[in-house]
């Protein structure tokens, strides 16, 4: 599903965010990505729906190598993945719906399936009855709910989740672990970018270490960074 | 297509949303193109009568050479052939001092006793010449033939009167070529602002996979809709300062021949949409076009 070699991001001013990477994840596995602040995980993320280009290396996602990609093929990679972020990026002005059906009409899905198709995603992760309720009048779980149902309209084989429970309490972060859980049940490959020790130690999986811009570790049923050990 | 319709509606709402929210902008941006596209709507009209005019004065004032009175029908047909053959002229046309008074008498048939007058016309010959400035030396050439008794040229007041009305349309030319620049950078900037505005749903529109032509369409039709909403105040300010300024022309100075008849103004209107509704979208397109490759 996703395959890093070499891979290295280099910003203008000589910052290293990452560092000759070197990974495989495969179709539907859940893989936590961890790290400190500025240890490379949301460049890694990023690198994979094509919002930043590697300086060298390859990245390929679903078969397609990211970095080769022409500008106008980039929406269609996007509608393949799924992201989720720590601040939601819910817009403010539209409920909860309007935000779910937004990234179905904005790519040109034909109206009548527009209601079902939002519905069905929203009712998978139980935010349907909110449906009507605008951002601001909703809690951070709800919105995080209503921004993986957004993620998740497309029917995407990837979500890629950066910080997804940097907002919530412990409690909501749970719910959003099962619900992220569910969804890889379902048989899309989840990969979560996270500081959040309770939960990685508690889910036990596959934990990638990233420490400078390197990978670290990587370790199956791993827990947070069992003391980073240099690769 | 059918896809494209059905997004429509969407792009369609989108667009109203975004107008109302930047209504002092949107204003700006309206007036501008209001206020260019009059002027463009001016200096087009005015070009256009003013071609009409001088076609219409200049060709009034054709050189035209009077004959003596004593001259026979064949020595007209002679004298017509004489001054064709000259050179730098274009044509010729002999009237009898029958058909001059026939024409007069058409003409000024409201004057009574008109037809009991003796004809007190000569014969004319109506001369054109190739070229405006050979004029004079025509006029001097047809001064000399025998039978001519006297010429008449266009006036020189006249036509510098319309050479200094042509001077005015460059300047005129000048003011909208500035006038539109304007527009299109105050255009462009409003939609950098609704752009900006719009940010954030611009950048999840992109994170969900929407193309850039779609993220486009909205402000397109948004400066558009500016040039438009221009075009239209131009029209109305046009027709009616057009209609008014004419009929008061008309009125002060009869002699000109000033009218709105032979102009295509509709065509003038539909151009002038056409400019703002131009002119809007390629500055939107500018100013988006930059923040999606940003």
């Amino acid at each position: 599903m996703i395959e890093a070699s070499g891979v290295s991001v280099t910003y203008a001013a000589g910052v290293q965010a990452l560092v000759d990477v070197n990974l495989r994840i495969s179709h539907g596995e859940f893989v936590f990505l961890v790290g400190p602040t500025g240890s490379g995980k949301s460049t890694f993320l990023k690198l994979l729906y094509r919002e930043e280009l590697p300086t060298s290396g390859r990245v390929i996602v679903d078969s397609v190598d990211v970095a080769a990609l022409r500008r106008k093929d980039v929406p269609a990679l996007r509608r393949r993945i799924g992201v989720v972020f720590q601040d939601f990026r819910l817009l403010p002005d539209r409920t909860a719906y309007e935000n779910v059906a937004f990234a179905l009409h904005v790519t040109g899905t034909p109206k009548r399936q527009v209601r079902a198709r939002t519905m069905d995603v929203m009712e998978r992760v139980g935010i349907a009855s909110k449906a009507r309720f605008y951002p601001h009048q909703l809690s951070g779980g709800e919105q995080q709910r209503v921004s993986i149902a957004r993620a998740l309209v497309h029917a995407p084989k990837l979500l890629l989740a950066d910080e997804p429970t940097g907002n919530l309490d412990p409690d909501t972060s749970w719910d959003i672990m099962r619900l992220l859980d569910e969804i890889n049940a379902g048989g899309t490959t989840v990969l979560v970018a996270t500081h959040d020790k309770a939960v990685v130690d508690q889910m036990l999986r596959r934990v990638i270490c990233l420490l400078d811009g390197r990978v670290v570790s990587d370790v199956r049923q791993g827990r947070y960074a069992s003391e980073p050990q240099p690769a | 297509m059918l896809q494209s319709l059905n997004r429509l509606d969407f792009i369609l709402l989108e667009t109203l949303r975004s107008l109302r929210r930047h209504g002092l902008m949107t204003l700006a941006s309206v007036t501008t193109a209001a206020a260019a596209l009059t002027m463009l709507g001016f200096v087009v009209v005015g070009a256009m009568l003013l071609d009409q005019m001088s076609a219409r004065v200049l060709s009034k004032f054709e050189t035209a050479a009077y004959t003596a009175s004593s001259i026979t029908p064949e020595q007209l047909a002679q004298l017509g052939r004489q001054i064709a053959a000259l050179p730098n002229v274009a044509s010729v046309q002999v009237i009898t001092r029958e058909q001059a008074w026939e024409q007069q008498r058409r003409t000024l048939g409201y004057i009574p006793y008109l037809d009991k007058m003796k004809n007190p016309l000569t014969d004319e010959v109506w001369v054109k010449v190739r070229d405006p400035k050979q004029t004079a030396q025509v006029a001097a050439l047809l001064r000399r033939m025998p039978g001519v008794e006297s010429v008449a040229q266009p006036s020189e007041t006249l036509t510098r009167a319309l050479a200094a009305a042509w001077v005015l349309r460059a300047v005129g030319v000048a003011a909208c070529v500035v006038l539109l620049l304007a527009t299109a950078l105050i255009t462009s900037n409003a939609i950098r602002l609704a752009v900006f505005a719009r940010r954030r749903e611009i950048r999840i529109m992109q994170l969900v996979g929407a193309t850039d032509s779609f993220v486009r369409m909205p402000f397109l039709l948004e400066g558009s809709a500016h040039g438009l909403l221009g075009a239209i105040l131009a029209y109305l300010l046009l027709s009616t300062s057009l209609t008014h300024g004419v009929a008061f022309v008309q009125h002060t100075v009869p002699f000109l021949p000033v009218s709105l008849a032979g102009t295509p103004l509709g065509l003038v209107y539909v151009g002038l949409a056409g400019a703002g509704g131009g002119i809007g979208a390629v500055a939107s397109a500018v100013s988006v076009g930059r923040f999606l490759r940003a």
